[in-house]
C-alpha cells in the first residue's frame, strides 16, 4: 500500500511498456471479452500478450491461501501459507466491431487452481502454449481447461534450440482430439500471434455449432 | 467488545480495514464488468483506498482487473472497495455484455464477430 500506481516496475524491462498513465476504455458503449493464454511458467505467455496488447501489459497479484501439505513440502511446516501470483494481462481492440478483446496469461500448475475459478469465469476459451522442449509440462494444462469445460487451441511456441517435430508427431505426443487446432508460432511476432488466436476464434465458432 | 479505538493508527491493510462494509454488489464485480465514476464525491467513510480508486478512475472507466492492477490492490480487495463505492452511488458498474446473461455461454454470434475482427486486425 501507499505505492504510487507507476511504481510497478519489477519484472519488466526497463522500456517504455510500463503501467504509468492509464489507457482508459473507450467512451462509447462496447463489449469486453476474454481468452485465457495458459501454460507452464516461462513458455512466453506474457510475450505473447506484450506482442498483441495495445496497452502496456498490467498484472493484478493474487494472494492465494493453500493448504502446504502435497506442494512444496517444508519439514515441520504444515500450516497453510499465502502465495503471492502475478497474473499479466492485456487487450486489443477488435477491427470493424466494438469488442475489446483481453487476454490473461493463466499458470498452469494445478496449484494454482483457486485462481482458475475467477480468471475463466466468462472466457471465450483458452490458448495453450507448448514447448516441444517439455511437452509433459503442458498437460496439467489442457487438464485444467477441460475440466472447466473451456475449449481450446494449442499454439507450440517456437524456440530456437527447441526440436521441431512434424506436426503429426507433435499432436500424437499432446494427445489432442482430432478438432483441436494446433499451430506453431513465434510470440514475439505479432502476425505470427494473432494467427494463433484467430486458429482458436475459428474453432469456438466451430464448436459453438456455428460455421466460421 | 468494542471495536472503537478512534485515534489509532490503522497497523492492517486498509482494504482489511473494510470490515462491516461488505456488499453483495461484490459477487456481481467480475474482471471485466467497468467501474467509470458517477461524479458524485467521496463520502467522510470511504477509506485511502477507496479515494485513490475515485481519483484514478476521474480520467475514465477500466475494468476490475486494470482498476486492482493500477492501484496495486489484489482483485477481491478492489471488489470489495468498488462494491461499496457502487453501492454509496460514486461508481457505475458496467456489465462486460449487455446482451448477454452472465451464466451464458458465449454465442455463436458473438464468436463470429471476434473472428472477424481478429482477420480485419491483419
Amino acid at each position: 500500500m501507499g505505492s504510487s500506481p507507476s511504481s510497478r516496475l519489477d519484472g519488466l524491462p526497463s522500456s517504455a511498456a510500463l503501467p504509468g498513465t492509464p489507457v482508459y476504455l473507450p467512451d462509447s458503449s462496447h463489449r469486453r471479452v476474454k481468452v485465457l493464454v495458459a501454460g507452464p511458467l516461462g513458455i512466453g505467455k506474457t510475450t505473447f500478450i506484450r506482442t498483441l496488447s495495445e496497452i502496456p501489459t498490467l498484472h493484478t497479484d493474487e494472494v492465494m491461501t493453500e493448504a502446504a501439505a502435497g506442494a512444496d513440502s517444508l519439514d515441520g511446516l504444515r500450516d497453510k501459507t499465502t502465495t503471492t501470483v502475478a497474473i499479466d494481462f492485456g487487450r486489443l481492440s477488435l477491427a470493424r466491431t466494438d469488442i475489446v478483446l483481453y487476454l490473461y496469461g493463466t499458470p498452469g500448475q494445478r496449484r494454482f487452481l483457486p485462481l482458475w475459478e475467477d480468471i475463466a469465469a466468462g472466457a471465450l476459451g483458452a490458448l495453450v502454449l507448448a514447448d516441444t522442449r517439455r511437452l509433459d509440462d503442458s498437460f496439467e494444462v489442457m487438464d485444467l481447461i477441460e475440466e472447466r469445460g473451456l475449449d481450446y487451441a494449442v499454439a507450440v511456441n517456437h524456440f530456437s534450440d527447441a526440436p521441431v517435430y512434424d506436426l503429426e508427431v507433435l499432436r500424437s505426443k499432446l494427445d489432442l482430439a482430432d478438432e483441436t487446432p494446433m499451430v506453431v508460432c513465434d510470440a514475439r511476432d505479432r502476425g505470427s500471434s494473432l494467427d494463433a488466436l484467430i486458429a482458436l476464434s475459428a474453432h469456438l465458432v466451430s464448436r459453438a455449432g456455428g460455421t466460421p | 467488545m468494542s471495536r472503537r479505538e478512534p485515534a489509532r493508527r490503522r497497523m492492517v491493510p486498509s482494504y482489511l480495514a473494510a470490515q462491516g462494509t461488505e456488499s453483495p454488489t461484490r459477487h456481481s464485480l467480475q474482471s471485466l464488468t467497468a467501474l467509470r465514476a458517477t461524479g458524485l464525491p467521496a463520502q467522510p467513510h470511504h477509506i485511502p483506498g477507496q479515494l485513490r480508486m475515485l481519483t484514478l478512475l476521474e480520467g475514465g472507466a477500466l475494468s476490475v482487473s486494470e482498476t486492482a492492477a493500477y492501484l496495486d490492490l489484489p482483485v477481491s480487495a478492489c471488489r470489495l472497495l468498488a462494491a461499496q463505492l457502487i453501492d454509496d452511488g460514486c461508481l457505475r458498474a458496467e456489465v462486460p455484455l449487455p446482451d448477454a446473461h452472465p451464466a451464458a455461454r458465449p454465442s455463436p454470434d458473438l464468436l463470429k464477430e471476434v473472428l472477424s475482427g481478429l482477420l480485419a486486425l491483419k
